[in-house]
């Protein structure tokens, strides 16, 4: 068929197209980061128009660059800290160094959290931590959202875990002495958009029962307020004593080098790019299929326990191999037109989720045999490759 | 949005960040304003979840339409070129062009750019800013005129021969 739109385009100029080339010279930002963040402040932002008397506490957010931030953003941060998300990024960037619990801004109370223990056994990880309110005059107040975080991750990925104080959107609580945390949330704003009340002098000792969190440094982060690090070690049939650890992890976590032993019909290897430039290290395998078939495509992620949230969710999951494959598709957990994924915990460091992918530019459309199932088989082949197998390079084409 | 729901949108976020960043900082000639409406314009993507069906489309269309808003009525070329002399993130010669840019309407430079920068055809940026084929042509032509009839007239005649 004649492709009548090349006819009819104005026609490329060869000296604006190689000045507009010359902006490959301006480093590109990573800003998935941010806009993760930003998706959950909006979420919040979703949640509390259920209440539109909010007592807004607002946390300053440092502007970025040397723009002012509008004031729809502002108005999203500040949302945002109600339910501690802002302050929980905060949380995780504050460096060990800093005084854990010295005040961030002037509206936060001065609350400490001191960790009194973890219990790690094969099946769970119970931390127990004690927190005391010590302004002199001022009432305070806390969300219902406590996190469990793990050091030297990056947002969003640094959750181990969320749960909550109290699930509703009732602004002055009283504190109880006592409270016990078993189940965790994808989302902070499943804890309502409530708060605790607090006076000087009040105390509670709160319990939080989580599923096995990896070995690693954490701290517990409540309304923008974080403990020392404490340190979880590997599961033992024993009981193990939190410690304090002297310095967080300084190296960005490897992921292992994976691929597949067996590929579909007509399928052959295409890439393996390992990609070092964002926050934590991932990498892309890529498998072409004949032509009108997606391509096959293994993303990596150097992070622990990246699948617990489907999983937590109730996702349809099925064991391969002695591990647990899952589907973290979108939504319900559909294939979508697209693309349709399920993901394993290959070990500690290792995320994999394993998809078809029919990019939108091809017009290529997932079949009725592009199920998760499919993939799961796929899954079963999962291999450890050679070192030499990837090559360094951006899963971004344009960067390649 | 939950974590396991970020998949789609990040495989689109790899593949075509750098190609949107830099379209970004073309039109709006400020790395800043650049990161802030492409990160706006994921964050929103990843609120809607799977109610968005192209992903891609969806990013480029809202990043250039946040842009547009970030950059505000009060724009003055003379300091923009002034900051752009200024950050040492640009090369001077691209510090130029940006600037030049900057003289050109926005629906010529969004035009332009999505062109050279996004590779995309008339018909593509016509559906990415609500106008038609022929009106993106038109802009197309008027914004080649304008830059040309700005740029070294020694450097067009090098490429040409």
């Amino acid at each position: 068929m004649t492709d009548h739109r090349r006819e009819i385009e104005p026609e490329i100029d060869p000296v604006l197209a190689g000045r507009f080339s010359a902006l490959a010279t301006v480093g590109v930002p990573d800003v998935w980061a941010d806009a993760t963040a930003r998706s959950r402040a909006s979420k919040s932002l979703s949640d509390s128009q259920r209440s539109p008397s909010v007592d807004v506490v607002v946390t300053p957010v440092e502007p970025r660059g040397r723009r002012s931030i509008a004031p729809w953003v502002a108005r999203l941060a500040a949302v945002a800290a109600l339910v501690g998300v802002i302050a929980l990024i905060a949380a995780v960037r504050r460096p060990i160094t800093q005084a854990p619990n010295s005040a961030p801004t002037t509206t936060q109370p001065a609350l400490t959290i001191s960790p009194a223990s973890v219990v790690v056994d094969r099946d769970r990880s119970t931390i127990e931590i004690e927190i005391a309110y010590r302004a002199e005059d001022d009432d305070g107040s806390v969300p219902n959202a406590v996190y469990v975080l793990r050091e030297g991750a990056a947002f969003p990925e640094a959750i181990a875990f969320t749960g909550c104080l109290a699930r509703d959107d009732i602004q002055t609580k009283l504190i109880q002495p006592s409270y016990a945390i078993e189940a965790g949330f994808a989302e902070a704003t499943e804890c309502g958009i409530g708060s605790i009340a607090l006076a000087p002098g009040d105390r509670a000792a709160i319990t939080i029962t989580t599923t096995v969190l990896p070995a690693g440094a954490y701290r517990v982060a409540l309304g923008g307020w974080s403990s020392d690090l404490f340190e979880v070690v590997a599961p033992e049939p024993t009981t193990t004593l939190a410690a304090q650890v002297p310095s967080p992890p300084t190296e960005q976590p490897q992921f292992t080098e994976l691929s597949l032993q067996e590929l579909p019909d007509g399928y052959s290897f295409e890439s393996a790019v390992r990609d070092d430039t964002g926050d934590i290290q991932v990498g892309m395998v890529r498998f072409v299929g004949p032509a009108g078939q997606p391509d096959l495509v293994l993303i990596l992620r150097a992070t622990p326990d990246f699948f617990a949230t489907p999983i937590e969710l109730g996702r349809e999951t099925w064991p391969v191999n002695g591990r647990t494959v899952v589907n973290d598709g979108e939504g319900d957990g559909r294939c979508l037109p697209d693309v349709c994924s399920v993901g394993v915990q290959w070990d500690d460091t290792t995320a994999v989720s394993v998809m078809w992918w029919a990019p939108v530019d091809t017009g290529v459309e997932l079949g009725p045999e592009h199920t998760h199932e499919s993939l799961v088989v796929i899954a079963a082949t999962l291999m450890d490759v050679a070192s030499d197998f990837y090559t360094d390079g951006s899963i971004a084409p344009d960067e390649a | 949005m939950e974590v396991v729901g970020q998949l789609r949108v990040e495989v689109v976020y790899r593949r075509e960040h750098a190609r949107l960043w830099r379209s970004l900082l073309a039109f709006t000639g400020d790395p800043d304003v650049a990161s802030d409406a492409e990160s706006e314009a994921f964050a929103q993507v990843l609120r809607r979840g799977d109610a968005v069906e192209d992903v891609s489309a969806w990013v480029w269309r809202s990043a250039f339409r946040i842009a547009l808003g970030l950059l505000g009525k009060e724009r003055s070329h003379a300091d923009a070129a002034r900051r752009l002399a200024a950050d040492a993130r640009i090369e001077h010669s691209v510090a130029e062009f940006l600037a030049l840019l900057g003289t050109l309407s926005d629906q010529q430079r969004a035009c332009v750019v999505l062109r050279y920068t996004g590779g995309f055809t008339s018909e593509e940026i016509a559906a990415m800013i609500g106008s038609s084929a022929g009106t993106v042509r038109v802009q197309l032509h008027r914004a080649h005129a304008s830059l040309r009839a700005e740029l070294d007239p020694n450097e067009i005649d090098r490429r040409l021969g």
